[in-house]
């Protein structure tokens, strides 16, 4: 069987730089060795992952993982003897985050507690939405759940098809409500850390860290701690820190709570700026139906505990918002909508 | 710092200098003119002059004391540590072992030592394994209550970028428990220390703790003052060095 690539080569030539790659592989892990861009594509196109996904690709070096290369090296050896294509998510409109009737139930001192009930949530590729909902109604239950920080009993939660077990840093990056920043790690450190558990090399993470602390506008801060950053550097550093493994997917819970309203605004356009630039998939958690609706394609409304969804609104204003959307007649629309069904549901609990 | 904030510290200074100097004159003064018996209480000069006439012999001793000090402190603080620690992550091990730690620490640890002496002899082992034991219950006991504190937000940080429960222990839950690490490490500092000289008080041919005993059986009690003073020296310093230490270290506070 033979597979027309992009640049027009053909598979022989991959099947010996993949075996080449595998059997170095000692140097591909510990070293960055050069890699020929058609492998890379060729590696896309067969991990699971979809032809988008970064590898941590910088200019100048190709730094591969072995368990990716022997993954797409047995694909590729199935995919020739089998004569079978690979999942090949083109067909589907890319449905990144799946949820279906998750239930969850913490169980405390006084007996158990039922924090989301059968809700259903599918996000695609590249949208941003929002949960909202009233205090206690588990959008920050659900959030951790399809992070997989939290182990779910009743329902299906699954990222890319793949069903979510445990947190992927690779493929969902976090961001948390209140200073998550390592006190005793300055910004540079703080950024960088993720990256260093992973094994990267020392150059590599401070290169990545200082590119994102410059994105964030944190250029001239990379050395500062956190108790020397304001609030809203702070949260900007812990985006910076759930952007640098690139991930397709980034989760945020109410990452700007403790912010005032002017720095809350600011840091949600410069999210909006991070999302049409990076172009990646945003599930965000928040109490303030102002954000919710200036940020989001979508706002999902939970109801009060039990959580259940009671709508899926979608936000029809187009981008790029701007201070001008808040005041905006539509906008008032869809925010007092918004807040009337959650009233609503707090009543009738 | 403002005038009157150096102009209080230096107060402070002055009065603290003047307490001393007070205290040293009484010192000198009761026994010489016979208020206090000089073998209750040997004058301040006579100690400096038995240090000024022995001090090579003391020094020697002061060597040995110092090396099973450092080897105790040594053990103390790594045993402590890293049963601390790993103690410390583990609820089912928390659960069963504290209430046993703290029992024990609890224990006069002198009363040990004439199992120990049977056990490890009576040289220089004996001194710095028993130091050691002394100093690591509160490294323990101190590693665990501070790894207790922490704020599990940052195991969930952790958790989502992907860390190892080795790599969140080492990287992630020691940082943060160091304050109370360090004050474990300075009382278990401070114990080994103990520890030590009350080792080389009961059973030993060398050492500070051995003048003082020697010196006492011998009523020789500038002798024995001496060692004292120099015992009370040893835990001043190390715990000035690690005061300084923990000041440095836990910056971020």
């Amino acid at each position: 069987m033979k597979r027309e690539l992009a640049n027009g080569g053909d598979e022989r030539k991959y099947h010996k730089s993949l075996v080449f790659v595998c059997i170095g592989r000692k140097s591909v892990k510990s070293k960055n060795v050069n890699c020929p861009e058609y492998v890379m594509h060729f590696l896309r196109e067969f991990l699971l992952l979809g032809p988008e996904t970064d590898f941590q690709v910088d200019n100048k070096t190709t730094c591969l993982k072995f368990k990716a290369i022997l993954v797409s090296y047995l694909n590729l050896l199935l995919s020739i003897f089998s004569g079978a294509l690979m999942k090949n998510n083109e067909n589907n409109p890319r449905i990144v985050v799946s949820v279906k009737n998750l239930s969850h139930v913490f169980s405390s001192r006084t007996g158990e507690i039922k924090a989301l009930e059968n809700i259903s949530i599918e996000v695609q590729k590249g949208e941003f939405i929002t949960l909202v909902g009233p205090s206690g109604c588990g959008k920050s239950t659900a959030l951790l759940i399809i992070g997989g920080l939290l182990e779910y009993q009743e329902g299906e939660v699954c990222l890319y098809d793949m069903p979510v077990r445990k947190p992927n840093p690779e493929l969902v990056g976090f961001v948390f409500q209140e200073t998550s920043l390592f006190p005793w790690k300055n910004a540079i450190d703080n950024v960088e850390f993720p990256l260093r558990i992973r094994g990267s090399s020392k150059e590599q993470r401070k290169c990545k860290a200082k590119e994102l602390l410059d994105m964030m506008g944190l250029g001239d801060f990379p050395d500062k701690y956190p108790y020397e950053l304001s609030g809203g550097m702070q949260q900007r550093v812990a985006i910076a820190r759930g952007l640098i493994q690139n991930p397709q997917v980034m989760l945020l819970d109410e990452p700007f709570a403790s912010l005032d309203e002017q720095t809350r605004t600011r840091l949600g356009f410069e999210l909006l700026r991070i999302w049409s630039q990076m172009k990646k998939t945003m599930i965000f958690v928040t109490h303030s139906l102002t954000e919710a609706v200036l940020l989001s394609q979508r706002v999902i409304v939970l109801s009060a505990r039990p959580g259940r969804i009671i709508d899926d609104i979608a936000i029809d204003i187009e981008y790029p918002r701007t201070y001008e959307t808040m005041i905006s007649e539509r906008f008032a629309m869809l925010r007092d909508r918004i807040r009337q069904l959650i009233a609503e549901t707090e009543v009738s609990v | 710092m403002g005038k009157k904030q150096a102009d209080k510290i230096s107060h402070a200074r002055n009065t603290q200098i003047a307490i001393v100097v007070i205290l040293l004159l009484i010192w000198e003064i009761l026994p010489r003119y016979g208020v206090v018996h000089p073998i209750i209480l040997a004058p301040f000069t006579s100690v400096i002059m038995e240090g000024y006439l022995h001090y090579f012999n003391i020094l020697r001793h002061l060597g040995t004391t110092l090396i099973e000090i450092v080897v105790a402190i040594l053990i103390a603080w790594v045993i402590g540590l890293t049963i601390g620690l790993l103690v410390g992550t583990n609820k089912t091990l928390r659960e069963l072992l504290v209430p046993l730690f703290s029992s024990l620490y609890a224990v006069p640890i002198v009363i040990i030592y004439p199992v120990l002496s049977v056990w490890l002899g009576l040289g220089l082992q004996a001194k710095y394994i028993f130091g050691g034991l002394y100093g690591c219950f509160p490294v323990l006991l101190n590693t665990i209550a501070g790894v207790q504190s922490i704020d599990t937000q940052y195991i969930t940080v952790a958790k989502s970028m992907g860390a190892s429960k080795f790599q969140t222990i080492i990287q992630i839950i020691f940082p943060l428990s160091l304050p109370g690490i360090i004050s474990g490490i300075r009382l278990g500092a401070a114990l080994a220390v103990i520890g030590v000289i009350v080792g080389e008080m009961l059973a030993s041919s060398e050492g500070i703790g051995f003048l003082i005993e020697a010196n006492r059986t011998i009523f020789n009690s500038a002798g024995v003052y001496l060692a004292i003073l120099i015992s009370i020296g040893i835990v001043a310093a190390i715990d000035r060095i690690l005061f300084i230490i923990e000041k440095k270290t836990v910056y971020w506070r």
